[in-house]
């Protein structure tokens, strides 16, 4: 696209209460992103395209306009890409679903759109088990050769980045806020490793603007919007995951869901998915299978050998599972006093089989 | 006509002797009380007033000038009421003045010439057993106090009319203390303590929490101070209030130190003359500066001081005043806080093993994410409020599992298969262990447990053998530790050594002290 239109369509994207769906309008009605920013309030008022509180903040546009285009021109220096709907390096998939974002701003590589994509969302206040599970799930499916999208948000989404990212795979992001801001600050981590060029993050706002709540609304229409398939870790009743899966549905994406324990409320938004018709998630293999490409099986947890335990220590193994259980517990189990099963625990930790991540608390190591 | 009479007032939780000198001359009948007198003392002189013309021995009005000396040190408390109502009737010459300088006079009078209880009774006994004083006059309330200490002979009485009329009538100073002894025995020391922690609570209501009560067993084994952390509601206060029931039992010296702190703040029980347990001081978060540490216009102990010799336990520590929590430093590393005024300082014993228990989050139910909604960053700011300091003087931390109240006090639940062993077989062990290290440290003067061991100690008495130090290593590295964990890491493994009679640390007790360590790397790398 011409580069003065671009300068344009940055400048109007920075005004306030005006955001993609308004700028359509504005191009329809003047044909050009220069003409658009030209015409003034009233007119637009008289076309119905804005309300009056919105296009009083418009005219008021060529108050910080300097400042804004100094922006704009440095850009590049941030790293910061800006690819719009006119270009051709647009995702095609976000072509394809309703109201497609006029511009994204990113760091790093836009989505391949010949491979696979798979977003993995949940809920950010997740389990041990949720956090293990789409790290793991991130992780296979990367190595595999399919790229991971998420919302960087803390929980299931930034554990699935990090396994895809662990994974050697790529991993991209989709932000609810300019995408010069980390949030939530947590993922620092892999917002650095994914804006280097391990995939790469990727926002609809125009960069500096904070997160706001119904910022991520559209952020999750994004996510499933650039996605094949949509995995559901883990999620309560009524959650922002729901919203995706929403859109995803709307968009005609598969939906999967891990099932979860019938008496855990983290389980329950996955297990109501289930029973409403989503794919039930067992194993990358699903995922792989799915796509027509059934490979490698594989069980999602390879079975440690066993031989090289002494027989106290394969009885304390014995006692654990995938989530976390209490020194107490254990003890209780395996008939070890408190002494005894710390010490075989630790040997076992020592050894891979077995890991901490909370004080006391032990579960199996995952492969 | 100039009378002298013996007293005794507080400083700090000292006694020291106060003489009461009263001076009657001619002139307008008043009354001058002079000696750097705090209000409640001052008052005293429309006490002292109405009870002589209230116990009607014919006094007649005068110039009477009273003066406690040393007169430059600031006294506070009613205690001096008696000796200075005595002093003013032996210099009006209504009592003789033959055998008063061996005795000696404390508390407070009412109206009616009403004689009533004092604080600080054992310290200002002691202090004029020292300056040799051998009779004690005091109210009742105040006598069982006053003879716990020995080579002071203490005798009570309701009514100033009782100690003026033992003074006109019993010739000597063995007939005027016979006079005023009553006939019902007191109790000696030896049946006051028989019955010492009948009431207090016991481990074997504490069901399942093996893990709890095995640290709260090595930290009090050896005087290592600790942290429960942990879900709420799961018997964390419950353990940390029967840990003073753990502790070896008190000897007499140090059930009289403790005492003393609690008669100086008036804590004393109403029916013991001593306290006669390890304390156990509980504060709430929102507790001041000066009411920890002791302070205020008349400088008392506060609550350290309180908890000395026995248990401190700061519930939710994350919500306690920084200011407060690193306060404790100084007086943990001394083991006695200063405080100091203008007119002098103040030093109160905080020999106190810290106990502190906090949730993992605001919510109190991480890490159980089916009911804990925080976010990470809330998790963190929450645990960010314990103090680094604070937790590099913690040597272990315990993480509660998550059970029910009910589960934990239930007997037939299924965490309690094993059987629950009471406080008395517990503490047997603690004391075996504390004999242990008794010996050990006998050519140290300044490290009594464990827990006190500087790093030169530790290089001499916790010694890895080859085995061990190879484990050492490996945990060192995978578990990421500090150099100040691995220090605390072996003292702990040297207490749990200790407890299994191994004489040098085992790999058990390596491994245990390594998954009880303290929090700090964790929180602040």
């Amino acid at each position: 696209m011409d580069l003065n239109e671009k300068r344009y369509l940055f400048l109007l994207g920075k005004i306030k209460g005006i955001y993609s769906k308004k700028i359509w309008k504005m191009h329809e009605y003047a044909g050009s992103f220069s003409e658009a920013y030209k015409i003034n309030g009233e007119e637009y008022i008289a076309a119905g395209i804005m309300k009056k509180k919105t296009a009083e903040e418009y005219d008021l546009r060529y108050k910080d306009e300097a400042r804004y285009l100094r922006e704009y021109e440095n850009l590049f220096r941030q790293d910061i890409r800006m690819v719009t709907y006119f270009d051709e390096d647009y995702p095609d998939k976000l072509k394809n679903i309703y109201d497609p974002p006029i511009a994204l701003y990113g760091k790093g590589k836009l989505p391949d759109s010949s491979k696979k994509t798979v977003s993995i969302i949940g809920a950010r206040a997740c389990s041990d088990y949720g956090r293990e599970t789409a790290m793991f799930f991130g992780r296979e499916l990367c190595k595999n050769g399919i790229q991971i999208v998420s919302g960087m948000a803390e929980g299931i989404d930034s554990a699935a980045a990090e396994g895809a990212l662990r994974g050697g795979g790529e991993s991209y992001a989709i932000l609810g806020c300019g995408v010069n801001i980390c949030y939530p600050r947590e993922s620092y981590s892999i917002y650095e490793r994914m804006s280097r060029g391990m995939g790469g993050v990727w926002s609809k706002y125009t960069p500096g603007l904070p997160a706001l709540g119904f910022h991520f609304v559209q952020r999750n229409r994004l996510i499933s919007g650039l996605a094949d398939a949509l995995l559901v870790m883990e999620a309560r009743e009524k959650s922002g995951t729901g919203i995706t899966v929403e859109y995803a549905l709307e968009q005609g994406k598969e939906v999967f869901a891990l099932p979860g324990r019938i008496d855990n409320p983290l389980g329950r938004g996955c297990n109501i998915l289930l029973k409403q018709g989503a794919s039930v998630l067992t194993s990358p293999d699903d995922i792989l299978e799915y796509f027509g490409n059934s490979g490698l099986k594989r069980p999602l947890l390879k079975q440690k050998e066993l031989s090289a335990l002494a027989f106290s220590e394969e009885i304390v193994y014995s006692c654990l599972d995938l989530t976390l259980k209490h020194v107490d517990e254990i003890s209780a189990g395996s008939g070890y006093g408190i002494g005894e099963t710390i010490a075989i625990l630790t040997r076992l930790e020592l050894k891979g089989y077995v890991v901490s991540p909370q004080r006391a608390y032990y579960r199996k190591a995952y492969e | 006509m100039f009378a002298k009479i013996h007293s005794a007032g507080l400083f700090g939780i000292h006694g020291y002797i106060v003489d009461v000198e009263v001076n009657i001359s001619n002139g307008i009948p008043q009354l001058n009380m002079t000696g750097a007198l705090s209000n409640e003392t001052k008052e005293g002189q429309f006490r002292i007033w109405n009870a002589i013309k209230n116990i009607d021995i014919g006094f007649r009005p005068q110039k009477i000038t009273v003066n406690l000396s040393p007169a430059f040190i600031r006294k506070t408390g009613t205690a001096y009421d008696i000796s200075i109502a005595v002093g003013i009737l032996a210099a009006a010459k209504l009592i003789p003045d033959l055998h008063l300088e061996s005795f000696a006079f404390l508390g407070e009078l009412g109206l009616d010439g009403s004689i009533k209880a004092v604080n600080g009774v054992l310290s200002l006994s002691m202090a004029l057993r020292d300056a040799g004083i051998k009779n004690l006059i005091l109210s009742n309330e105040n006598l069982a106090e006053a003879r716990l200490v020995d080579g002071i002979r203490a005798a009570g009485a309701e009514n100033l009319k009782e100690i003026v009329e033992a003074l006109r009538y019993g010739r000597t100073v063995e007939g005027c203390m016979n006079m005023l002894e009553k006939k019902e025995e007191t109790a000696s020391f030896d049946n006051l303590c028989s019955d010492e922690i009948e009431s207090e609570p016991d481990f074997i209501d504490v069901h399942g929490q093996e893990y709890l009560r095995r640290a709260a067993e090595i930290a009090v084994s050896g005087r290592h101070n600790i942290l429960f952390s942990g879900p709420a509601g799961t018997g964390k206060t419950m353990i940390a209030k029967r840990m003073p029931g753990i502790m070896p039992s008190l000897t007499r010296e140090e059930d009289i130190e403790i005492s003393k702190v609690y008669s100086v703040r008036g804590l004393l029980p109403k029916d013991r003359p001593l306290f006669s347990k390890r304390p156990f001081r509980a504060p709430h978060h929102g507790i001041t500066m000066a009411s920890f540490l002791g302070g205020g216009a008349n400088v008392l102990p506060g609550e350290i001081s309180l908890a000395s010799g026995g248990i401190l336990f700061l519930d939710e520590l994350p919500l306690f005043n920084r200011s407060v929590v690193e306060a404790l430093r100084q007086p943990m590393e001394d083991k006695k806080i200063t405080i100091n005024r203008l007119r002098g300082s103040y030093v109160y014993p905080a020999d106190f093993q810290l106990v502190a228990a906090c949730n993992n989050c605001a919510c109190g139910h991480f890490p159980d994410r089916t009911k804990c909604h925080c976010t990470e960053s809330q998790i963190k700011t929450y645990m960010g409020h314990l103090s680094k300091p604070l937790l590099e003087r913690i040597d272990i931390c315990a993480e509660a599992s998550p059970v029910s109240y009910e589960e934990l006090t239930v007997s037939d639940s299924v965490a309690n298969k094993r059987s629950c062993e009471s406080s008395a077989e517990i503490r047997k062990r603690v004391e075996e262990v504390h004999r242990i290290q008794e010996k050990r440290f006998e050519k140290e003067p300044l490290i009594k447990f464990n827990s006190g061991m500087g790093i030169h100690e530790i290089e001499r008495y916790c010694v890895l053998r080859k085995n061990e130090a190879l484990l050492m290593k490996e945990m060192f590295v995978a578990k990421n530790l500090s150099a100040r964990t691995y220090h605390k890491v072996l003292k702990v493994a040297r207490t749990i050594s200790d407890m299994d009679g191994d004489e040098y640390i085992s790999e058990k007790a390596l491994i245990e002290a390594v998954s009880l360590r303290s929090l700090e790397d964790r929180l602040f790398k």
